[in-house]
């Protein structure tokens, strides 16, 4: 058992109070992909939010990131969608940065100082089901690279 | 107080020249401060503006997780009435979300709190032909009854480009004051004093 992915309703391990990939005391291991991924429909859209953090270098999170957000919106693209934007916000000790992505040829970035530490996105498209867009996220944001992605 | 509310659709640049108008507000009359409030409405669970703006200085309220003109009409009342009671500002800079529908939230403020307020329109360039046929009857509802309009992003777009957009914003708007704008580059200073000089005094006098 040990490493598969088991699929139930956490009403026993309470695991959905936590913000991480985690092993149980079972043995088994699971990501919380339906944690950092939340879709739904708003009016003509479609919405989804991601939550991460991640182990990473500041610029090459960054760099991560922007490439996860082309993949979104080439996704979207390839399904008939409409992006309405795709925007993220990385944070690291001391700087931030925003990127935003409406098109599958360009990323806006644009950097301010502070003092916060998360990655957030928010993809808005149009003509695309939520379900599909959950996929699409969820294929884009890879659940674990260096670092770890989790639910917020 | 005067309100602006800045509508137009997904990923037209209202952040970006929300921020230029703040600052021009602010710079302008470093002599005599005008105090702005910027209010975010985003939906989605992540807000992400709002945390940009924040960084910048400007007191930002949020509200977010909902559309103004829709699901949280309530809430933008109580929270404008908030902004008036407690911060009294000269300005209200209201960005609503890209699926809003400006008239809506005018139409709300306006019968809940008295306010007098202007539309200022923000449409795409370098998307619009694209939009423009799926989007069309959309795209139409929110810039209809804009007092001002603002066509973005004119430096990813040839003239001739340019040109079919701008008709193309006028079958949708024949009245409002548009400029073809860059915000990129930096929006003009007359920009804004048309704005606040001119149209935000005639909104104001309707």
């Amino acid at each position: 058992m040990q490493n598969e992915i088991l699929k139930h309703d956490h009403e026993e391990c309470k695991c959905h109070e936590h913000h991480h990939d985690h092993e149980h005391e079972q043995g088994h291991h699971h990501e919380h992909e339906h944690k950092a991924v939340n879709v739904y429909k708003h009016d003509i859209s479609t919405v989804g939010s991601v939550r991460f953090q991640m182990e990473t270098a500041y610029e090459k999170s960054i760099d991560l990131v922007e490439q996860y957000m082309s993949k979104t919106a080439e996704e979207i693209m390839e399904r008939n969608g409409i992006i309405g934007h795709i925007k993220a916000f990385v944070t690291n000790t001391g700087q931030c940065c925003m990127l935003s992505v409406t098109d599958d040829d360009n990323t806006c970035r644009k950097y301010t100082d502070t003092n916060q530490v998360s990655v957030e996105c928010v993809a808005i498209v149009i003509g695309i089901e939520t379900e599909q867009l959950k996929e699409i996220l969820t294929q884009s944001f890879p659940a674990s690279f260096e670092g770890e992605i989790y639910g917020i | 107080m005067k309100l602006i509310i800045m509508g137009g659709f997904l990923g037209a640049g209202k952040t970006s020249i929300v921020l230029q108008m703040a600052k021009y507000l602010t710079d302008r009359t470093a002599e005599n401060p005008r105090k702005v409030v910027l209010l975010e409405n985003e939906i989605g669970e992540v807000s992400i503006d709002d945390k940009m703006l924040k960084t910048t200085g400007f007191k930002v309220e949020t509200l977010f997780s909902g559309c103004v003109c829709c699901t949280l009409s309530g809430e933008l009342v109580t929270n404008v009435h908030h902004i008036m009671k407690e911060l009294n500002p000269d300005y209200i800079i209201m960005e609503a979300t890209g699926v809003a529908y400006p008239l809506k939230i005018k139409e709300n403020l306006q019968h809940s709190l008295n306010i007098k307020c202007l539309i200022c329109g923000v449409a795409d360039a370098k998307r619009w032909n694209r939009l423009a046929g799926p989007m069309g009857i959309f795209l139409n509802e929110q810039l209809k009854d804009a007092d001002f309009i603002l066509i973005n992003k004119i430096d990813a777009i040839d003239s001739e480009t340019l040109n079919e957009v701008t008709v193309s914003v006028r079958n949708y708007n024949n009245s409002a004051k548009l400029h073809q704008i860059s915000a990129i580059r930096g929006i003009e200073d007359s920009v804004w004093e048309e704005l606040f000089e001119n149209s935000l005094e005639d909104a104001d006098a309707k």
